[in-house]
């Protein structure tokens, strides 16, 4: 930790090999939220570089009385939350729900490639809206807590935890709509047959 | 009993091991009693357990060093952005400086040029002047053919080289003291 803060330091003075080191430090952090958030690799890598470019530039807002990590965790989920904000209207194939994918007749080897667990990720969390999948990605991947999370999305605790209780159910009856469904066109399947 | 909504509050909790004991009772018999909250709260737990399972994702070779290369970019971008609007400043600061002197040069020029006089004269008063540089260049003319026919031939052909000779040694000083500049390098 004590080595982070020389880095923080030294990058302020205009160190930029100081900067590398926090970026190799923190690269996969930044790189897995940016992915989860977005849900391409291309974008990721886009995203992550600007969020790390952000940080590089307000560098003196930084207060040390806080977690580097979860400040900077908080402005690449700020810059990635903007980015699905700005694509919101034109709407891609990652943000349609597993079950509307899984009952396509049109290409059943591309359903087939999408039930692998990766992929069933990425589309549950594509269901969600982007700050309900801020919080989610922070709490299960970076083990964010309560309070982190509450900094990092500039809200409160009882917000935070309330985010995540819409967000589980949302995923949860989600998955369930889906389930009944399958179960549904199989036991028509099933009558048709026999 | 508690509700439906304040159980699925629960179950948030009870994920991220947050409940008291009480409240996990609660969460308990609830479940116990509500098939409707059991199935979900088995979805939940099961979506829980996809995310808490899935590994960070590694970011692609020589990201670090892209990273990098960009702030390196826009660091140099911000400096020449700096240098551009330092040197306006300074431009701007020349100008302002020098305006009320040139503004009062000006003046006293736009004076000068209406003056009814130099209006009504001006032409003559030009007629003038080449009348008095006729008279020099007719003057030196003079000097040169009047020392010609005076002097020798040889004392004025030594003169002039002379006059040449000590042109070019002015001239190769001057020049090889500009070309012999070096400024001085530590190496250290």
């Amino acid at each position: 930790m004590e080595e982070e803060t020389v880095w923080i330091q030294q990058a302020l003075a205009g160190d930029q090999e100081a900067f590398a080191c926090l970026v190799k430090a923190y690269q996969t952090a930044v790189y897995n939220l940016a992915y989860r958030m977005l849900g391409n690799a291309a974008e990721a890598e886009d995203a992550a570089q600007e969020a790390f470019l952000k940080a590089y530039t307000r560098l003196n807002t930084y207060n040390s009385e806080r977690k580097f990590s979860s400040w900077l965790l908080a402005i690449a989920s700020h810059h990635c939350i903007d980015r699905l904000r700005q694509r919101r209207f034109a709407l891609s194939l990652d943000e349609l729900p597993p079950w509307r994918w899984l009952s396509s007749s049109r290409r059943p080897e591309e359903v087939v490639i999408r039930s692998e667990e990766r992929d069933e990720v990425r589309q549950l969390l594509a269901q969600l809206p982007p700050h309900y999948r801020a919080a989610v990605i922070l709490r299960y991947w970076h083990d964010l807590s309560y309070q982190e999370i509450a900094e990092a999305t500039e809200t409160t605790e009882s917000a935070v935890k309330s985010t995540l209780y819409r967000a589980r159910r949302m995923l949860a009856q989600g998955t369930l709509a889906h389930q009944n469904k399958q179960a549904v066109s199989l036991s028509q399947r099933a009558v048709a047959e026999g | 009993m508690t509700s439906c909504q304040d159980v699925g509050r629960l179950m948030s909790l009870a994920l991220d091991q947050s409940l008291t004991q009480s409240e996990a009772r609660c969460l308990e018999e609830h479940l116990r009693q509500c098939p409707t909250c059991q199935e979900e709260w088995e979805s939940m737990q099961r979506v829980s357990r996809l995310f808490a399972d899935a590994p960070l994702m590694e970011p692609p070779p020589g990201f670090a060093d892209r990273v990098m290369r960009r702030v390196a970019q826009r660091q140099a971008r911000r400096q020449r952005l700096l240098a551009g609007a330092a040197l306006l400043v300074v431009c701007l600061s020349l100008v302002a400086l020098a305006l009320p002197e040139t503004i009062r040069w000006l003046a006293l020029l736009w004076q000068v040029i209406t003056e009814p006089y130099l209006l009504s004269h001006g032409a003559k008063m030009v007629a003038q002047l080449l009348d008095l540089a006729e008279a020099l260049g007719r003057a030196c003319w003079l000097v040169t053919t009047a020392l010609s026919s005076s002097l020798n031939q040889p004392v004025l052909l030594g003169y002039s080289f002379l006059v040449l000779v000590l042109t070019a040694l002015w001239i190769r000083l001057v020049a090889g003291r500009r070309g012999g500049y070096r400024p001085v390098v530590n190496n250290v």
